[in-house]
């Protein structure tokens, strides 16, 4: 069990990588050169581990949404019908987002709190790719990138943090003032410009030249191991000051999400977000991955569980009985 | 407080942004704010790149060879067309890397490629594959047929 389990989600480094000459995405009209893109990143892709391969002009609407819903596409690409496509391990600890803003942008994602293991296997997938195409790169500004902001190492480290005890008392604010000043940046779930939905937060590095890929890492972790222990201290207080109350709140929560038949997605995660407190505070038992859940039942994804098309009021009805099941097949239970 | 675009009517829209710890502040009448919607977005990252660069005089007839991009239109967009355009519009785009980065000195690693070898089957596999992308289908059997012949002769021996 991971130190910061119930507050660490996930972590991530991107890598932004372009070809050199061939102008960004954005500019580039070619055909060949788009095919040219591709090819060269499906083959490292060959090289490198199973993968699925996907344009986004091949794919549903649905589709799209879905695999954006699951943080392997960013909202751009997932639009992106003219040129984009996606490298996604079978896995999916690791996507390769060909013709977002930049030619490449590898991710690689875990589980837990460590950035280190993200860094390496996207790094490797940047090794292979260097090996089969001209990256651009300059010694003065490092790797070339379509916006200036993610020059030199073209990485972004991002840790995605569950804090709902910072959240209540309202101290994520100075939290996130502090963080703003150290050169880092908080996000939503699903990134720039994206709410914090189900007190969930990103904290990750703003500046990308300047410093090496292991500074980059190491600050970033560093600034999340003193928002996890702010968070841990919360969570103390919280407890102690609501007390009953709190308890109240989290069974109240894991009854709707047991028992309800019809569940929107806004309910689902106000009402998750307070069972993970839960299970957190030994309240609640599930074992199986509540945060894949929440995923699960965002609406594209519910859909393709569905297996077929649902509108809104049907999903809310499919999406609580979904929610049933899994939590009792998780062994949820009142401890 | 006077809006800072017209300075006549009373600011009702503050933009705060902050780049490199230092504080950027905005305050705009509504009207202003709505003339320059561009301005208020100046909270994503290209925004804030594109807004300093409507404070920063340039030569503007620059064109970058490779892609065409003139350095107006990076100006406006706050993005490079290419890799080339770092190189084309340098005057003007390192000032603002330099502020948006705090530094111009990359410290990073450098590409460090890797070719992986492929297994002889793998490399037949590939290209078979390539043939049919190609839609060579006599190519793609003929190494099929050395594929099998590969792998018959893996199990018998």
């Amino acid at each position: 069990m991971d130190k910061y389990d119930g507050i660490v989600i996930s972590s991530r480094v991107r890598l932004a990588r372009n070809v050199e000459g061939i102008p960004f995405p954005k500019k580039l009209n070619d055909e060949r050169a788009f095919s040219t893109i591709m090819k060269a990143g499906e083959d490292c892709a060959k090289d490198c581990f199973p993968y699925k391969f996907y344009q986004m002009a091949h794919l549903s609407t649905i589709d799209r949404q879905a695999i954006f819903e699951r943080h392997l596409i960013s909202r751009e690409l997932a639009v992106n019908t003219k040129n984009g496509a996606v490298i996604i391990s079978d896995s999916e600890d690791l996507s390769v987002m060909i013709n977002e803003e930049d030619h490449y942008r590898i991710q690689a994602i875990n589980k837990g709190f460590d950035l280190q293991d993200a860094y390496s296997r996207a790094s490797d997938f940047d090794n292979v790719l260097a090996g089969r195409v001209k990256l651009a790169y300059s010694d003065k500004l490092g790797y070339l990138t379509s916006c200036p902001t993610n020059l030199g190492t073209g990485m972004r480290a991002s840790v995605m943090v569950f804090l709902p005890a910072l959240t209540f008392s309202g101290k994520i604010n100075s939290i996130i003032n502090s963080i703003q000043q150290l050169s880092l940046t908080v996000r939503g779930v699903y990134g720039e410009g994206s709410k914090a939905e189900g007190y969930t937060y990103q904290i990750s590095n703003q500046v990308s030249l300047g410093q090496t890929e292991k500074e980059i890492i190491d600050n970033v972790t560093k600034v999340v191991d003193v928002v996890c222990e702010a968070e841990i201290e919360e969570r103390k207080n919280l407890q102690s000051i609501e007390g009953v109350r709190l308890t109240d709140k989290i069974m109240r929560a894991y009854g709707t999400l047991t028992n309800a038949y019809v569940l929107s997605t806004a309910e689902l995660l106000e009402c998750a977000s307070l069972v993970k407190l839960g299970m957190a505070f030994g309240l609640v038992r599930f074992d199986g991955d509540i945060n894949g859940l929440i995923i699960s039942c965002q609406p594209a994804n519910l859909i393709k569980i569905a297996g077929k098309n649902l509108n809104a009021d049907e999903r809310d009805v499919f999406r609580a009985e979904t929610v049933r099941k899994v939590l009792k097949k998780g062994n949820g239970g009142n401890v | 407080m006077l809006c800072d675009k017209c300075k006549k009517r009373q600011a009702s829209v503050h933009i705060k942004t902050l780049i490199n710890g230092v504080y950027v502040e905005k305050h705009l009448c509504s009207e202003c704010a709505r003339d320059y919607d561009s301005e208020l977005d100046i909270l994503s990252p290209s925004g804030i790149v594109s807004s300093m660069f409507s404070t920063i005089e340039g030569p503007t007839a620059k064109r970058c060879k490779n892609c065409g991009t003139t350095a107006t239109e990076f100006k406006r967009s706050g993005k490079a067309g290419c890799s080339e355009c770092y190189k084309a519009f340098e005057d003007t785009i390192l000032p603002i890397v330099k502020r948006v980065q705090g530094t111009l000195n990359h410290v990073g690693r450098a590409p460090s490629p890797v070719v992986k070898e492929r297994s002889e089957i793998d490399q037949l596999r590939y290209e078979m594959e390539e043939a049919v992308r190609k839609e060579d289908y006599r190519l793609a059997a003929e190494i099929r047929d050395k594929i099998k012949a590969l792998e018959g002769g893996r199990q018998d021996g």
